[in-house]
């Protein structure tokens, strides 16, 4: 169960850089097992009653993909688009919520990657 | 607990933010003897840039993944690491206003809480952590909300921070310096007067034995007691309550949560925005039921900005260096709670925001939009799911007149109010000097001890309780 969750949010990971980079977004490129790793560990470190929701609504999410005929890493890049689309505009609050939490952290570890790091010197 | 006490101490502080640091330094400065058991590790300045993933990591608790639930559901922050939330706030400070301390007095009896009491405590912290304005203009995104509420005949004002400009400037000219947090002022006197700086160590559940405290604390992976005479909970108005409740403390401990809902917007502007740091500059027309302000805008905070505008992210992220960030914060009431979850080493919070503060939130975004325009921006991205940007001044009263429960995103890294003081054993959890009522040899000191939204940046003000409290305590030789 922990594994299939791993690889429904390394596949979610991948398929928002995916959307990122098709848009044209030249940090977005991939290979992006550095944003799944990065979004695992932020869950992986995430209060335990939010990281067990967390960890079943990834899993209803990846086993979703099953009416397309198989769980939702195994899917193509269009089937997973098309599901993750589903979900963002769903009308169950939690499913738009899950799909905008990884969102959220995709983003901002997509656009923290090094090349595009703003390197001023901050006062702090 | 089965153990037998293997540290001692005459004063045990937990948790090392702005109340606790002060607790520890002034008590260390003493002569006594002091523990301070800090849940999260102790960093070398520049160890990781400013408000990046690096620092969410690291100083953040649950690397920054916290949510009060509720509808909506407020994000919040707190900061766990040596120094606590002083290590990753903006630095601004301000003395509490005359109208919150008259309400304290008369709805929670808080004794000297007037500007006679605190002045001195006041100028004492201002000194040690050098309160200064900018020797340079602000930063061009913070100077456009002062323009902006300019040009509304609004009140705004360059607010403090506790800084040590160093005179070196930034490309666009801008005042650069080094925050004086806890870690480099009160924690690191503390430590030169010989106190004990314990890192990973996390207070588990307190308890009276003799005339003293024994608190269970994991440090490093083992369990551990700390025997100590006086007990300080300084771990934030989150985790004290927590810990209380843990120990079996529980009247009126945890339950009266208060925050500043905050929600975001982004503005372009036509040219650059200069520095992406933070301004320094607050509108307090509508203060104190609601500020304005200025926020972090790097890369990744613009586009996380724009999680809600998929369509938009490609054309802005080409011209991210003209985004500015900005927010509308309301005081919240006291509706949240904090409980422990069985089977789990977390706290549960909630926050139930009312229709009224919705209203008051949609209120100050329509505001902080009109004054955007004022100030030049040609758009705006309202974090609130669904919409499209905003492109013109008209748009502005298309927004809704409540913020939608299930499309807004809020914020805060305000959170205050769970274990208030004042004599009115009612309402109060501790005296009005933080010793919690009914419970000898135990005090809190931190941000929990306020007894309502204050509507500004909160670490002055707990400071200011704290070294009061602190030195009513080494003055009543209560050891």
């Amino acid at each position: 169960m922990r594994r299939f969750t791993t690889d429904t949010l390394a596949a979610i990971c991948a398929e928002i850089g995916r959307g990122e980079d098709a848009a044209g977004g030249g940090m977005a490129a991939g290979p992006w097992d550095d944003i799944a790793a990065f979004v695992a560990g932020q869950v992986g470190s995430a209060p335990a009653h939010l990281r067990v929701g967390l960890g079943c609504a990834t899993a209803a999410f990846g086993l979703c993909g099953l009416r397309h005929g198989a769980p939702f890493h195994r899917l193509g890049p269009e089937l997973r688009r098309r599901q993750m689309d589903r979900w963002r505009s769903s009308r169950f609050g939690a499913a738009r919520d899950l799909m905008r939490f990884y969102d959220s952290l995709c983003l901002v570890a997509l656009y923290s990657r090094p090349a595009g790091a703003p390197k001023d010197s901050r006062a702090r | 607990m089965r153990a037998d006490p293997e540290l001692r101490c005459q004063e045990l502080v937990i948790g090392s933010g702005p109340g606790g640091a002060i607790t520890a330094c002034l008590l260390a400065e003493r002569g006594r003897d002091v523990i301070v058991a800090e849940e999260g590790g102790e960093y070398p300045p520049g160890s990781c840039e400013p408000f990046s993933i690096g620092e969410m990591r690291q100083k953040y608790r649950s690397g920054g993944l916290t949510v009060a639930l509720g509808s909506p559901k407020i994000a919040y922050v707190e900061g766990r690491v040596a120094g606590g939330g002083s290590e990753i706030n903006s630095g601004l400070y301000h003395r509490l206003p005359d109208g919150i301390l008259e309400d304290w007095r008369r709805d929670y009896g808080v004794l000297g809480a007037d500007p006679a009491g605190l002045d001195p405590h006041c100028a004492a912290v201002e000194r040690d952590v050098n309160v200064c304005l900018m020797p340079t203009p602000a930063g061009r995104a913070s100077l456009r909300l002062a323009a902006g509420a300019a040009a509304l005949g609004w009140r705004a004002m360059e607010v403090p921070r506790w800084i040590r400009y160093d005179g070196t400037r930034d490309a666009a000219g801008v005042a650069q310096g080094v925050r004086q947090s806890m870690s480099r002022t009160y924690l690191a006197r503390a430590r030169a007067a010989g106190a004990r700086i314990i890192t990973g160590a996390r207070a588990l559940r307190l308890e009276r034995r003799g005339d003293g405290w024994v608190a269970e604390c994991r440090i490093a992976g083992t369990l551990r007691q700390i025997r100590a005479g006086h007990a300080f909970a300084c771990a934030g108005a989150v985790h004290t309550p927590f810990l209380l409740r843990n120990s079996g403390i529980s009247r009126n401990i945890g339950g009266s949560l208060a925050m500043h809902p905050t929600v975001k917007v982004l503005a372009r502007f036509p040219d650059e925005t200069g520095s992406p740091e933070p301004g320094v500059h607050q509108v307090k027309e509508f203060s104190p039921r609601m500020s304005f302000g200025c926020s972090i805008a790097s890369l990744p905070h613009v586009m996380l900005g724009l999680v809600d505008y998929p369509r938009h992210r490609a054309r802005i992220r080409e011209q991210w260096r003209h985004m500015a960030a900005y927010y509308a914060m309301v005081t919240g009431p006291a509706t949240g709670r904090i409980r422990p979850v069985p089977f789990s080493g977390d706290p549960l919070v909630r926050y139930q925001i009312r229709p009224a503060d919705r209203g008051d939130l949609a209120l100050g975004l329509r505001r902080l939009c009109r004054l955007l325009f004022e100030a030049g921006a040609v758009e705006l991205f309202p974090s609130i799911a669904g919409m499209e940007p905003l492109t013109s001044p008209d748009q502005v009263a298309g927004l809704p007149d409540f913020l939608p429960a299930d499309r807004a995103s809020l914020m805060t890294i305000h959170l205050f109010s769970s274990c208030p003081m004042g004599e009115d054993r009612r309402v109060a959890a501790c005296d009005s000097f933080g010793r919690v009522h009914g419970v000898p040899g135990l005090s809190v000191h931190d941000a929990s001890l306020l007894c309502t939204a204050p509507g500004v940046n909160p670490q002055g003000a707990v400071m200011a309780f704290a070294r009061r409290n602190t030195m009513r305590h080494i003055e009543a030789g209560r050891f």
